[in-house]
């Protein structure tokens, strides 16, 4: 195997693997920052119509969330250990295994994601102006501006984190691919280690969509 | 920025933390949702509050042993995170300070129609026209 290319333009290859670095995170910090506008819109319009959010929150079946932080949270720790096992001249084997289940949890977050989404869309819970929830919950009116606003919110939110976990794949797979012909050794991982900090924002930000929208109910 | 010592330790990398690390998220994932049923009667922004510490924990822990921030010394690196957190912290407060200092407030419980889109049963043709030319 033809070892890493140092382009021309670094000194060494310890300055272009701090670049490439630096560059993934602050790469990672302006996709904080996409969500950013959806929390802060989330934060006001929670205080425009807290009842109404809460209401409307104990709609979500926190079930789905719940396996679904599960899931998130557990691929994400594949993804480290394939790391890892590539650092500690682990087999290769256990490697591509580890991303191989890591690829299967995606999916699964997919999974679980669609039937939420498919519940939703049988009960009329569109996004924006297609919201036609008119079935009271519990004897609550779910017809108003506020459950409106936070179906809508949930659906930018979710769909936004969706779209990267399948962009995620889709790196999880050059990762599992990569892996597979032995392009990673134990000194030089780092494009399996930016592919992978790419997987692990989609857990972080789910971390948060989680008690956002499913827990803080009551 | 002429020495940025990355810091790693080829030979004795110790898996681990990563597997403690793994078990703590799951048992915190566990206790989030176990203290957000109604019956622990944690009501309100208490809820929040605890959900959202759970949750910053959590995240704190995936950056700094899953994605091994521990292991970058750069400052440079380190100082992304905080940045973009704060861009967050200062954007919402200014649109808090608008939409907080407003006097006149959607009202509660309203229909959709009447709260959400004020104006929509007076916009008619005429009057989007006119708008458009005054501006």
């Amino acid at each position: 195997m033809a070892g890493p290319k140092l382009a021309e333009h670094f000194d060494s290859l310890e300055r272009q693997n701090f670049a490439a670095r630096l560059g993934m995170w602050v790469f990672l910090g302006s996709e904080l920052l996409i969500f950013a506008g959806l929390f802060a819109l989330y934060v006001i319009y929670r205080m425009m119509y807290g009842e109404e959010f809460r209401i409307a929150e104990q709609h979500n079946d926190p079930l789905y969330g719940t396996i679904n932080t599960a899931i998130l949270i557990t691929s994400s720790f594949t993804v480290a250990w394939a790391i890892h096992t590539i650092r500690a001249k682990g087999s290769r084997g256990v490697a591509v295994l580890c991303l191989v289940i890591t690829i299967l949890c995606g999916f699964g977050f997919g999974i679980v994601k669609s039937l939420e989404y498919a519940h939703h869309f049988h009960e009329g819970i569109y996004p924006g102006n297609y919201y036609a929830f008119y079935v009271d919950h519990n004897g609550v009116n779910m017809f108003t501006a506020g459950a409106k606003t936070f179906f809508t919110l949930y659906y930018f939110m979710t769909g936004l984190h969706v779209l990267h976990v399948i962009i995620g794949l889709v790196v999880l797979v050059w990762m599992t691919v990569t892996t597979m012909r032995g392009r990673w050794t134990h000194e030089h991982y780092v494009g399996l280690e930016l592919g992978g900090l790419y997987w692990h924002l989609v857990d972080l930000i789910w971390i948060f969509l989680w008690p956002m929208l499913y827990l803080t109910r009551n | 920025m002429a020495d940025q010592h990355q810091g790693h330790d080829h030979g004795h990398h110790s898996g681990t933390p990563q597997v403690v690390v793994f078990l703590i998220l799951l048992v915190l994932t566990g206790l989030s949702y176990y203290v957000s049923l109604p019956e622990m009667g944690l009501q309100g922004v208490v809820g929040m509050i605890v959900a959202l510490t759970i949750a910053t924990t959590k995240a704190s822990l995936v950056v700094w042993f899953f994605m091994h921030l521990n292991e970058m010394k750069s400052f440079l690196i380190r100082a992304v995170l905080p940045m973009a957190l704060l861009f967050l912290a200062i954007m919402i407060l200014i649109m808090l300070s608008d939409t907080m200092a407003r006097t006149t407030v959607p009202i509660h419980g309203e229909p959709v129609q009447a709260a959400v889109v004020p104006g929509a049963h007076s916009a008619s043709p005429g009057e989007g026209a006119a708008h458009g030319a005054e501006h």
